[in-house]
C-alpha cells in the first residue's frame, strides 16, 4: 500500500523530471509517451489504492522532512475515502486531458515545457489532494498556483496572456495569505499541522477560535476556486491552452479551495458563523456568475463563469453541512465541465482560434461528433432530469432546503433561480454554437481538422458526465446512494439525509420543472426558429447586457477603489519623497534604506588605514565593553 | 619591578610601536617591519611565559621558533607582492592601492 | 594509538604530499606539467576527503595536538569538497588567463591542509599554525593573477590586513598561554575564572576575537572584505569566502563550547553586538551595490551575522545548527561565486550587475546555478537557505535571544531586496550579453552538483540535520 501511495503521488513528478531534464533532447513521441503514461501510471495506482482501502483511513509518512522543537514537517498522505475518490477524479481527468493535450499541441514547439508544467501540476494537485501535513499540502498549493500561473501565460509572447498569469497569480495569492495564517493559528491552536490530528481533535475548539480559523480557510478557498470578491482572475485565465483551462481552471485546481474545506470540515463544523458565511458566499458566486455567464461571448468565458457559478454550489453545500453532497457534486462537475471545455477546444481548434459565440452557429452538421459531446455536457450541466447532473444538484438542494435554519430557504430560492439561469445559458450556448444559421467565420473558412485522439479521448467523460451521478441515486427512486456510503466514514459527513419522500419530491420536481422550463425557453429564444417577439419580451436592454457582460464591472470597481487608489497612494509617497527629501514617513523605507546602504558604503574607502582603524576601534570597543562588565559585576 | 614585568612590559611595548607604525606610515617596507615588531613582541611573551610561569618548559619556546619561521615566510610573501605592486605603480605608497572601494 | 594516529593525520598527509608532488611537477617536468598537476591535486584532493569520509580513527586525537572526532572529520569532508569544487571551477579559469601553473594547484591544497588544522585543532599551536598556512597560501592565491592591478591590490589589503590580525592573534594566545599556563585548548578555555586571571583571560580572549572576527568578516573588522573578494580571481573568491570563513568559523564553535561558563557569560554581550551589527550593516551596505561579487562578499558578511547569532545559542544546544548552516553557507557561496567564474567571459570578469542582463536566457543553467544560490541566500523555500535560516532563528529564540533574532529576521527581510534585484536582472529580456565559452563537463557537473545539494537538503534536510546532532553531542563530552 505505501509503494501504491508513494507511486500515486510521485509518478507525474518523475515525469516532469523527465521533460526538463531530458525533454529538449528527446524526441516529441517520447515525451508525449511519457507525459500520458506517468499520469495514466498514477491513475491506475489510484484505482487499487482504492479497491485496497479496506480497513479505513490510513496515514504514510514517505519523509521525516525536519523537526524543530514541536514543529514537525513530513510528507506524508492521510489516504481516506474522500481523498480516495478526489485522487481517482483527478488522475482520471487529468490523465485524458493530457492524451487530449497530444492532439492539441500537435503543432506547438513548446511541447517539452508544456508537459512538464503540466506533469507538474497534476504532482502538485495530488500532493493537495492527499496530504497530511499542512504544511506538505502548503506546498502543493503553492505548486499549483504556480503551475497555473506558468500556463496561463504559456504563450507569454502575447502580453495579455502574460497579464492574464500575473492576474491570477496576484489574486490567489491574496487568498494563500489567509491559508499562511491559518496555518500559524492551527499551530499555535493544536501545536501540529496534522489534517488527522486536526479533524480528531477538532471538537476541542472553542467557538471563537473555530469561527476565525474557519473564515481563514474560506478566505483562502475564495481566492483558490475564484468566489466572491476574489472572482475576477477565472475569466481572464482563460488566455491559457484550452486543455489547461479544462484541468485546472475547470476540473481540479480551482475546486482545491472547496476541497479544502470538506478536508477540515469537521474544524468549519464547530462554527455556525463559519458555516452560514460559507453558504452565502457559494450562493452570491453561484448567482453572480449565472448572471454573467448568460450575456458572455467568448465560449471559453461562458464555461469560465459556469465554472465560478458551479463551484458556488458546493460552497452551498459545505455550508449546508453536506459534505457528501458537495463531493459528488465536484466529481459530476469535473467530467462535464472538463467535457464542455475541451470540446469547446476542438470547436475553436476547428474555427481556426475562433472564441465569439455569434461567429460560429451551425456547427452540427460540419461536426456531428463535438456536437453529441457537447450535448452531454450541456445536459448534465443543465440538470436535465435523468442526468448525473440533475441527482447531484437535487441533492444539494434537499439539504439546502431541509436545513434546520430557517434562512436557508432563502437561499434555496436563490439557488434555484440560479438553477434556472444555469440551464438557460448551457442551452444557449449549445444552440448558439450548433443550432442555428451558420456564423461568419463557419461559413467564411474551411474547417480545420481536427485530430481523432481529441474527439475519442472525450467519450468516457461524455458517459460520466450523464451517468457518474447514478453512483448517488437517493433511495426514493430506488437508488442505494453508493458513493454516499463509501464516504460515510469521512468525519463530519452525514450520507443519508433522512428526509420525508414528500420533500424530497417537492424538491425534485420544482427543480425539474425549473430546468426544463429554461431549456424550452433557450430554445424560443436561441432557438433554431427565429422568434423576434419573445426575444424582445424576455431579452433585456444592452445597458443590462454590458453589465452582465462584463461581470459586473467588478474589474473596473476592483481598478477604481483597490488599484487606483494603491498605485495614486504609492505616487504621492513616491513625490513627495522625491521632492521634499525623507518625509519619515513609512512608505520611503524602500528608499531608505539603499540609500543608508549608500551612506555605509563609503566607510569601505579602499584605503588601508582606514581598515586598520576599524580593527583597532573594534579592539578598543570589546575591550572597553569588557572592563566596563569586570567593575560592574 | 621583577623581572617578569619587565619582559611583559617590553613586548608591549614593542607591539604597540608596531601598531603604532603601521597606523602612521604609508610605506609599505615600514609597514612590513611595524609587522614583524608586533609578531616579535608576541614572541617575547611566549619566551618570558615560559621562563617564569608554565609549568611546560620547551612549549613556549616552540611556539618562538615557530613564530620566527613564519614571519620570515610572511615577510617572504610580502615582499612579493609589494614587488608586483611596485611594477605596476612605481611606488609602495600604500595609499595608492585604493581603486577598489565602495 | 600511534597507530590510530596515524589514521588521523592521513588527510593532512595526502594535501601536504600532493602538494610537494606539485611542486616537484612543476620544477622537474616541465613539457607534461600543465596535464599532471590538475589531475594530482585533483588526486589529493579527492584521497582527502574519501579518507576523512571513511576512516574512522577512533582514539583520543593525535598527540594531543588534533581531534579526531566526528566534528574534525565532518569539517574536513566539507573543506575536500570545497577545495574538489574550487579545482574544478578554476580549471578553465586558470588555464585562460595563464596562471595555471604548479604554484597555483600546489598552494591551494596547502591551503585546503590549513582549513583542516585549523577546524581540527585541539592546541593553540596547531591553530596558528594552520591559520597562518592558510592566509599564506591565500596572500598568494588572490594574487595569483600577476598582471591584473585588481589583483595585486586585493593581495596586498588581505596581506597587510591578515598580517596585522596574525599579530593579535599571536599575542593573544600567548597571554592567553600566561594566564591558563596550558596549551591545550579545551583546558585552556574550560579553566575556572579566578580573580588572578580573569583580566588576562578576557584580554587574550579579546585579542583572539579580533583576528578571528578578521577571518570570518565581521562587523567592524570587515572593511577588506569586498576589495578583496572584487580583486580575486573568482574562484578564489569562492575558496576564501567559503573554506576559509567556515574553517575559524568551525575553531570559534570549538572554543565557544568547550569555555567556561563564566568565560562565556562574559562574551556573549560582546557576540551579541558582533552579530547584530555584523547582520544590520552587511545587509544595508549590500542594497548600495552595483557589482555583483561586492554585493556577494556583503551578504556573506552579513551571513556570518546570522550564524554568530546562532552561536550564541550553543549552550542551549544551538550547535547542530551552527554546523548545519556553515555546511549550506559553503554550498551557496561557492555557487555563487562559482557561477560568477563560469559565467566569465574569456577576457575580463564579468562584475558589474548590468553585465547580467538577460543571462538567464543565453546561458540558462548556469545563470539558474547563480539564481538558486541566491535564492538559497535570501533564505526563500524550497531551498537549504531557508531551513539553514529557519533552524538559525529557531535556536536563538529558544535560547532567548528574541531581540537578536528580530533584528536578524529584519535584515533578512531587508535583503531579499537585493537579492531578488539580481534575480530580475538575471532574467530581464532587454540588454545583450556575450556568449560565454565552454567551461567543460566538469564545471558544469560541479555546477549541477551544487544545485541539487541546495534543492535537496532544501527538501530533505533531515538526514543531516540528525547526522549533525550526533557529531556535535559527541563533541561536547
Amino acid at each position: 500500500m505505501r509503494t501504491i501511495l508513494f507511486l500515486l503521488v510521485f509518478l507525474p513528478l518523475a515525469g516532469a523530471l523527465f521533460h526538463i531534464l531530458a525533454g529538449r533532447h528527446v524526441s516529441r513521441r517520447v515525451v508525449e509517451i511519457v507525459a500520458c503514461s506517468s499520469v495514466a501510471g498514477s491513475f491506475f495506482m489510484a484505482l487499487s489504492a482504492l479497491l485496497a482501502l479496506k480497513q479505513g483511513p490510513l496515514r504514510v509518512i514517505f519523509l521525516r522532512w525536519f523537526e524543530a522543537g514541536d514543529f514537525h514537517a513530513a510528507m506524508d498522505v492521510y489516504y481516506d475515502p474522500l481523498s480516495a475518490v478526489m485522487a481517482l477524479m483527478v488522475t482520471f481527468v487529468s490523465a485524458l486531458i493530457h492524451v487530449y493535450s497530444v492532439g492539441y499541441m500537435r503543432d506547438d514547439e513548446d511541447y517539452a515545457r508544456f508537459f512538464f508544467y503540466l506533469n507538474l501540476f497534476v504532482f502538485c494537485m495530488l500532493v493537495i489532494t492527499l496530504a497530511d501535513d499542512l504544511v506538505f499540502l502548503f506546498l502543493g498549493w503553492e505548486g499549483v498556483g504556480f503551475c497555473s500561473y506558468a500556463l496561463i501565460g504559456f504563450w507569454y509572447r502575447d502580453e495579455a496572456n502574460a497579464a492574464a498569469g500575473r492576474k491570477a497569480f496576484l489574486l490567489t495569492r491574496l487568498g494563500d495569505v489567509a491559508f499562511g495564517v491559518a496555518l500559524g493559528l492551527v499551530f499555535v491552536l493544536f501545536n501540529r499541522l496534522s489534517i488527522s490530528h486536526v479533524t480528531t481533535h477538532a471538537t476541542e475548539l472553542t467557538a471563537a477560535s473555530a469561527t476565525v480559523l474557519g473564515l481563514l480557510l474560506l478566505w483562502a478557498a475564495v481566492g483558490k476556486s475564484a468566489q466572491l470578491p476574489l472572482v475576477v482572475w477565472l475569466p481572464d485565465a482563460m488566455a491559457g491552452p484550452t486543455p489547461v483551462s479544462a484541468l485546472i481552471h475547470a476540473a481540479t485546481m480551482v475546486t482545491a479551495g472547496v476541497y479544502l474545506l470538506m478536508r477540515l470540515f469537521p474544524v468549519v463544523l464547530m462554527s455556525e458563523a463559519a458555516l452560514s458565511a460559507i453558504a452565502v458566499v457559494g450562493v452570491l458566486s453561484a448567482f453572480y456568475a449565472a448572471c454573467a455567464a448568460l450575456a458572455q461571448k467568448d465560449i471559453k468565458r461562458v464555461l469560465a463563469y459556469s465554472t465560478i457559478s458551479q463551484l458556488g454550489y458546493m460552497f452551498l453545500a459545505v455550508g449546508a453541512g453536506d459534505v457528501i453532497g458537495s463531493m459528488s457534486f465536484l466529481l459530476s462537475h469535473a467530467f462535464y465541465k472538463a467535457l464542455l471545455f475541451l470540446a469547446a477546444g476542438c470547436v475553436i481548434r476547428a474555427l481556426h482560434e475562433e472564441h465569439d459565440i455569434f461567429r460560429m452557429g451551425g456547427l452540427r452538421g460540419r461536426l456531428p461528433a463535438v456536437f453529441f459531446l457537447f450535448l452531454a455536457g450541456v445536459l448534465s450541466l443543465g440538470a436535465i432530469p435523468g442526468t448525473g447532473g440533475f441527482i447531484n444538484k437535487d441533492r444539494i438542494l434537499v439539504a439546502v432546503f431541509s436545513h434546520p435554519h430557517g434562512a436557508f430557504k432563502i437561499l434555496w430560492l436563490a439557488a434555484v433561480a440560479t438553477s434556472f439561469l444555469t440551464t438557460l445559458y448551457a442551452f444557449r450556448l449549445l444552440f448558439v454554437v450548433f443550432l442555428g444559421r451558420s456564423g461568419q467565420s463557419v461559413e467564411q473558412q474551411e474547417i480545420h481538422p481536427i485530430p481523432a485522439v481529441m474527439t475519442r479521448t472525450l467519450w468516457p467523460l461524455a458517459f460520466l458526465a450523464l451517468f457518474a451521478g447514478f453512483m448517488n441515486l437517493p433511495a426514493v427512486w430506488g437508488g442505494e446512494e453508493w458513493l454516499a456510503g463509501f464516504l460515510g466514514g469521512v468525519p463530519g459527513t452525514v450520507p443519508h439525509l433522512h428526509i420525508s419522500p414528500g420533500i424530497e419530491w417537492f424538491v425534485a420536481m420544482s427543480d425539474g420543472v425549473v430546468a426544463l422550463a429554461a431549456a424550452a425557453l433557450a430554445f424560443v429564444l436561441y432557438g433554431p426558429v427565429e422568434s423576434t417577439r419573445w426575444r424582445a419580451v424576455f431579452i433585456p436592454a444592452q445597458t443590462v447586457r454590458d453589465f452582465f457582460l462584463s461581470g459586473f464591472y467588478l474589474d473596473r470597481l476592483y481598478q477604481a477603489v483597490l488599484a487606483r487608489p494603491y498605485m495614486e497612494l504609492a505616487r504621492i509617497l513616491w513625490l513627495k519623497v522625491d521632492e521634499g527629501a525623507l518625509d519619515g514617513c513609512i512608505a520611503a523605507s524602500s528608499r531608505t534604506f539603499p540609500l543608508l546602504g549608500s551612506v555605509l558604503r563609503l566607510w569601505t574607502t579602499g584605503r588601508i588605514s582606514t581598515y586598520l582603524l576599524g580593527l583597532l576601534v573594534g579592539l578598543t570597543v570589546m575591550l572597553g565593553l569588557l572592563v566596563i562588565r569586570f567593575y560592574a559585576g | 619591578m621583577n623581572e617578569l614585568s619587565t619582559y611583559l612590559i617590553v613586548a608591549a611595548i614593542l607591539f604597540s610601536m608596531g601598531l603604532l607604525g603601521l597606523l602612521q606610515r604609508r610605506n609599505l617596507i615600514g609597514m612590513l617591519i611595524s609587522i614583524e615588531l608586533m609578531l616579535n613582541g608576541a614572541s617575547l611573551n611566549f619566551m618570558a611565559f615560559n621562563r617564569f610561569l608554565a609549568p611546560e618548559p620547551a612549549v613556549g619556546q616552540i611556539v618562538t621558533l615557530f613564530i620566527m619561521g613564519l614571519a620570515a615566510a610572511e615577510a617572504a610573501i610580502g615582499l612579493s607582492i609589494i614587488l608586483a605592486l611596485f611594477r605596476r605603480m612605481h611606488s609602495i605608497n600604500v595609499e595608492r592601492a585604493q581603486q577598489l572601494r565602495g | 594509538m600511534m597507530d590510530s594516529g596515524w589514521l588521523v593525520i592521513l588527510p593532512h598527509i595526502s594535501l601536504a604530499a600532493g602538494g610537494i608532488l606539485i611542486f616537484c611537477a612543476g620544477a622537474f617536468m616541465r613539457r607534461r606539467a600543465s596535464d599532471i598537476i590538475p589531475v594530482l591535486a585533483f588526486a589529493s584532493a579527492a584521497c582527502a576527503g574519501v579518507s576523512s569520509a571513511w576512516i574512522d580513527p577512533g582514539g583520543p586525537g593525535f598527540l594531543g595536538m588534533l581531534d579526531s572526532g566526528g566534528f574534525s572529520r565532518f569539517f574536513a569532508v566539507i573543506f575536500s569538497l570545497i577545495t574538489l569544487m574550487t579545482l574544478v571551477f578554476s580549471h578553465h579559469y586558470a588555464r585562460d588567463r595563464g596562471f595555471a601553473g604548479d604554484e597555483f594547484y600546489g598552494v591551494l591544497l596547502f591551503a585546503a591542509l590549513g582549513m583542516i588544522l585549523v577546524a581540527g585543532a585541539s592546541h593553540w599551536l596547531i591553530f596558528f599554525l594552520g591559520l597562518e598556512l592558510l592566509s599564506l597560501s591565500l596572500y598568494v592565491l588572490i594574487a595569483a593573477r600577476k598582471n591584473d592591478p585588481a589583483s595585486n591590490e586585493a593581495a596586498l589589503k588581505y596581506f597587510v590586513m591578515g598580517s596585522v590580525a596574525g599579530g593579535f592573534l599571536t599575542f593573544g594566545i600567548a597571554v592567553l598561554y600566561a594566564v591558563t599556563g596550558r596549551m591545550d585548548i579545551s583546558a585552556g578555555l574550560g579553566s575556572t575564572m579566578t580573580a588572578d586571571n580573569r583580566a588576562g583571560l578576557l584580554l587574550g580572549l579579546s585579542l583572539v576575537m579580533v583576528g578571528i572576527g578578521f577571518k570570518i568578516s565581521l562587523v567592524p573588522f570587515h572593511l577588506w572584505t569586498p576589495d578583496v573578494y572584487q580583486g580575486a580571481p573568482a574562484p578564489v573568491t569562492a575558496f576564501l569566502s567559503t573554506g576559509s570563513k567556515v574553517a575559524v568559523f568551525a575553531a570559534l564553535l570549538r572554543f565557544s563550547l568547550c569555555s567556561h561558563e563564566a568565560v562565556w557569560a562574559y562574551m556573549a554581550p560582546l557576540f551579541w553586538g558582533l552579530a547584530a551589527l555584523t547582520m544590520i550593516v552587511g545587509n544595508v551596505t549590500a542594497l548600495a551595490q552595483t557589482h555583483l561579487k561586492r554585493l556577494l562578499a556583503y551578504s556573506s558578511i552579513a551571513q556570518m551575522g546570522y550564524v554568530l547569532m546562532a552561536l550564541l545559542a550553543v549552550k542551549h544546544g544551538g550547535a547542530s545548527a551552527v554546523v548545519f548552516y556553515l555546511a549550506v553557507y559553503a554550498l551557496m557561496d561557492l555557487g555563487a561565486f562559482g557561477a560568477v567564474a563560469v559565467l566569465s567571459g574569456e577576457d575580463r570578469e564579468r562584475d558589474d550587475l548590468e553585465d547580467y542582463r538577460g543571462m538567464g536566457y543565453v546561458h540558462p543553467w548556469r545563470a539558474g546555478l547563480l539564481a538558486v544560490c541566491l535564492f538559497s541566500l535570501a533564505g526563500l523555500p524550497p531551498t537549504a537557505g531557508f531551513i539553514g535560516k529557519f533552524v538559525l532563528f529557531h535556536a536563538a529564540i529558544q535560547a532567548g535571544y528574541v531581540a537578536l533574532a528580530l533584528v536578524g529576521i529584519l535584515a533578512a527581510i531587508v535583503s531579499v531586496y537585493y537579492y531578488l534585484r539580481v534575480m530580475g536582472i538575471l532574467y530581464m529580456r532587454t540588454g545583450e550579453c556575450g556568449i560565454v565559452p565552454r567551461t567543460g563537463i566538469l564545471g558544469d557537473g560541479a555546477g549541477m552538483m551544487i544545485l541539487a545539494l541546495l534543492l535537496l537538503l532544501g527538501i530533505v534536510p533531515s538526514p543531516l540535520l540528525t547526522a549533525i546532532s550526533n557529531i556535535v553531542s559527541s563533541l561536547s563530552h
